[in-house]
């Protein structure tokens, strides 16, 4: 009898999620926190100014829209991708994994037009911003250079797994560290409709 | 290891999420050009980008499958984002824009700087 009662080991309330996930998410907990710090940080600018701009008539809404579908459709070719890879398909994953990676480098170089934009149309720099306070435009430049800095963190870690995937290393269909990978790509997409909302919309 | 059929049913429910995250993002930047109060602005666009968010968490980091302890610790950041939330609804209250009624667009003004005293003044008069 007691041969059938199941001891919980500490991971078990995890359930089949493996270590490697359990700890990415609390990776990703924790990083979530370090943006929500940054944002806190923009908003109590925003409300110790007085003369704070409107961002949308600033910030190039429509192309950071297109930005933001980038990212979905990003995201949605990374979970395609595991799907194949759950199979077995090695070129179909391999060929979605380097469309998420090709729509993380877009994005990069979508970010980069946009700041050299907004250097030469608003004087927008670290230091100054031609219309108003320059705090907006270093709390802008803040947070979605933070942001930019994963989506190439995230586009290298993605260029990893590419090369380990057309090695053939996930051809058995063990795609975790993959599926590990892919959890940090969509916190990156998930973090970006959030700041999209908060400092580009609101 | 599963079937490709079982891939492809997977796919065609990640497309029909993924329209759903398109048509918000679309009226989330058509809901800036309506002219409503702030607040209305501000709680739509708070609770699509939160929903957004939501979709992507459940389906694309498949928190659905996962057990009931991950799916709570991964809410944990929401001690601190709450707090995100809800400066952006007090900002504008600090300011002299209508919070309650729609505002008028403003006119963009170059940024005086007359009264600014140019930096090397500023450093003569240190040297003295």
């Amino acid at each position: 009898m007691s041969s059938l009662v199941h001891k919980k080991k500490p991971f078990d309330i995890f359930g089949k999620a493996t270590h490697g996930k359990v700890g990415m998410w609390f990776f990703l907990a924790t990083d979530a926190l370090a943006f929500a710090g940054f944002l806190i940080g923009y908003q109590l600018l925003r409300i110790r100014i007085a003369d704070w701009p409107t961002p949308s008539e600033f910030l190039g809404i429509h192309l950071s829209a297109f930005a933001t579908f980038l990212l979905i459709c990003s995201s949605v070719t990374m979970v395609i991708s595991l799907a194949w890879g759950e199979t077995g398909n090695r070129a179909k994953m391999l060929k979605y994994l380097i469309f998420t990676a090709l729509g993380g480098m877009v994005f990069l170089g979508i970010q980069v037009y946009e700041y050299q934009h907004l250097f030469h149309a608003s004087g927008m720099s670290f230091s100054d911003f031609k219309y108003g306070p320059p705090q907006f435009a270093s709390s802008f430049f803040l947070v979605t250079g933070f942001h930019g800095l994963h989506v190439f963190s995230g586009v290298v870690y993605l260029w990893i797994m590419i090369i380990q995937t057309a090695r053939g290393k996930y051809d058995n269909g063990k795609i975790n560290a993959v599926e590990i990978c892919g959890l940090f790509w969509h916190f990156v997409d998930l973090v970006w409709i959030l700041v999209f909302t908060f400092i580009y919309l609101l | 290891m599963i079937t490709e059929k079982e891939a492809k049913k997977k796919i065609k429910k990640y497309l029909v999420i993924m329209v759903w995250l398109t048509v918000l993002t679309a009226l989330e930047v058509g809901v800036v050009y309506v002219p409503m109060s702030y607040l209305l602005i501000a709680t739509v666009l708070t609770l699509m980008a939160c929903v957004k968010a939501a979709i992507v968490g459940w389906y694309y980091m498949h928190l659905n499958h996962e057990s009931r302890w991950l799916q709570w610790a991964s809410l944990s950041p929401l001690i601190v984002l709450i707090y995100v939330v809800a400066l952006g609804f007090e900002a504008p209250t600090r300011k002299n824009s209508p919070y309650w009624s729609a505002p008028k667009r403003k006119v963009l003004k170059k940024k005086d700087t007359s009264s600014v005293a140019p930096i090397e003044k500023i450093i003569v008069v240190d040297k003295k």
